[in-house]
């Protein structure tokens, strides 16, 4: 029966996911708070599970031209490597202090969701229309 | 085609997202969303699907990192992994239906109550 519970989390919080609204940081709560898990294997978990949701999702965002290319090219170029350094700097740390900056970290970020405008910033020149990266 | 500087904003953008990822295993995106509009003009929509785009290597090196170090545990993680790639498999058809506005705010409330959970619990 956990299992059907388990996949039912995994389903639900894989939609968010797909849409890039946080659904590995709701997974995260739910593997730690509801099921006890370490915050590092949790965050472990979180992060193949991750990789299982975004393929599929990736699929329709590029059918559909709503990938920017260059964006996604940079941002990774960058983002690789400050990942790396950051999991081996996690796995070498205390997990209740972790699990503290995390939540503090989720706090500052679920209020800035709740309280930022309904309407986005005005877009940069010649982005707004490009589907597909310049 | 895409300035330099332009290029160093998304560098930037990708740097936060990677600590983020690498650090906490989540929380990339609530990064790389909001910065991609307000730096790199994109769209709502088109920096929420970009995102996803931008996690998925970050998320791989930590995956294999977390690996090597022997803290993936796959045989506890699989119920999750099948009900990932079906959410996943789901949203990238529905996608363009949603009012993310909406997504964000119920998001932003249910992370808040957790923030404090994990603040407190520890």
């Amino acid at each position: 029966m956990d299992n059907v519970w388990n996949t039912l989390a995994g389903y639900l919080t894989g939609v968010l996911s797909g849409f890039g609204v946080g659904g590995g940081t709701l997974l995260l709560l739910w593997l730690t708070l509801a099921q006890d898990f370490p915050q590092q294997r949790a965050g472990a978990v979180n992060l193949i599970y991750f990789l299982c949701c975004a393929l599929p999702a990736l699929y329709g965002h590029v059918k559909n031209g709503l990938l920017h290319w260059q964006a996604v090219l940079w941002c990774a170029a960058a983002g690789v490597p400050a990942c790396a350094a950051a999991s081996f700097l996690a796995a070498g740390m205390d997990t209740g202090l972790l699990h503290r900056i995390f939540g503090g970290f989720i706090l500052l970020i679920g209020l800035r969701e709740v309280f930022a405008p309904a309407k986005p910033h005005s877009p940069g020149p010649g982005q707004e229309s490009s589907s597909s990266g310049s | 085609m895409t300035s330099a500087k332009q290029k160093w904003k998304y560098a930037a953008t990708g740097a936060l997202a990677g600590l983020a990822n690498g650090m906490f295993g989540a929380g990339g995106g609530m990064f790389l969303v909001p910065l991609l509009i307000r730096w790199g003009g994109l769209s709502q929509r088109q920096a929420f699907a970009t995102s996803v785009g931008v996690i998925l290597p970050l998320s791989a090196v930590s995956a294999a990192i977390y690996f090597f170090k022997g803290q993936l545990d796959l045989t506890s993680a699989w119920p999750y992994l099948l009900g990932g790639f079906l959410g996943g498999l789901t949203s990238g058809r529905i996608f363009q239906k949603v009012p993310v506005v909406w997504l964000r705010r119920g998001f932003g409330l249910l992370i808040v109550y957790g923030g404090l959970r994990a603040l407190l619990a520890g």
